[in-house]
């Protein structure tokens, strides 16, 4: 079921990034949906259980702020940032596909009603951003109607601005990684 | 310019939700979990920590590298 739905919505971006114009991260979203979907079915092998330490949140944040200072000095869509976020993204990947899938009982009657009121705010961005995205389209009427990259793209063109997102970009990564399996299995895995 | 205020509404008023269920999520009694207690609990599936890992990477990418 988790998998059916995640590569559900995974090949439906794929196709909407090919909509946009952008075939890279067409092919990236729907190969993934199509691995998950596999996966889910048992037609892929079990990957083996891998995981490298993980920083504690205060480290996360030193680390993440280190990350993002030296990411806004290179080149704004430059060769080395490029490998940088291609590095970054191999790694995240291959990590998450080697933790375990764990069940997590403790919680599952306060579970339904936040998966529901965040998946409800989930929907309704997406759905806005797809509406706006197509009533401007780029860039003919984004003034109109703008998207949030169109909003966002001045504070990322400004180094500062752009440190900052990276920052965050680089926490809320982390933290993700820390939440998963991995954290709760092998402690001794998390620097403090 | 009234499209814009409308688009521009809209976004406040979902990090106003977003904000209000994190508020929520962390008082006691009102049956909702806090976002990272709710992440804890569904990034057990390999299929959803894939999912939402590559929204993830893919947000720095299209703000950072794609033309």
């Amino acid at each position: 079921m988790h998998s059916a739905v995640s590569a559900a919505i995974l090949i439906m971006t794929g196709c909407f990034h090919l909509y946009r114009g952008v075939p890279t991260e067409a092919v990236v979203f729907c190969v993934a949906g199509f691995a998950v979907l596999a996966d889910g079915n048992g037609w892929l092998p079990k990957p083996p259980r891998w995981g490298p330490p993980l920083p504690g949140p205060a480290i996360s944040v030193l680390l993440a702020g280190f990350g993002a200072v030296v990411m806004s000095l290179l080149q704004v869509k430059g060769t080395v940032e490029t490998v940088v976020l291609v590095a970054i993204g191999a790694t995240v990947m291959a990590v998450c596909w080697c933790q375990p899938d764990t069940s997590n009982p403790a919680i599952g009657s306060k579970l339904r009603p936040a998966a529901w009121s965040w998946t409800v705010v989930g929907l309704c961005l997406c759905l806005s951003e797809l509406f706006v995205f197509l009533l401007a389209d780029p860039p003919l009427r984004e003034e109109e109607y703008p998207t949030l990259t169109y909003l966002l793209q001045p504070i990322v063109d400004q180094r500062v601005g752009r440190a900052a997102l990276l920052a965050v970009w680089l926490i809320a990564g982390l933290a993700l990684l820390r939440w998963s399996p991995t954290d709760r299995h092998t402690k001794s895995t998390v620097l403090r | 310019m009234t499209s814009r205020l409308i688009v521009l509404s809209a976004y406040a008023a979902l990090i106003v939700i977003a904000g209000a269920l994190t508020l929520l999520g962390h008082r006691p009694g009102t049956g909702l979990l806090p976002p990272s207690a709710l992440l804890r609990a569904i990034l057990v599936h390999r299929s959803v920590r894939v999912l939402i890992m590559l929204f993830w990477f893919w947000l720095g990418w299209h703000f950072l590298v794609e033309p």
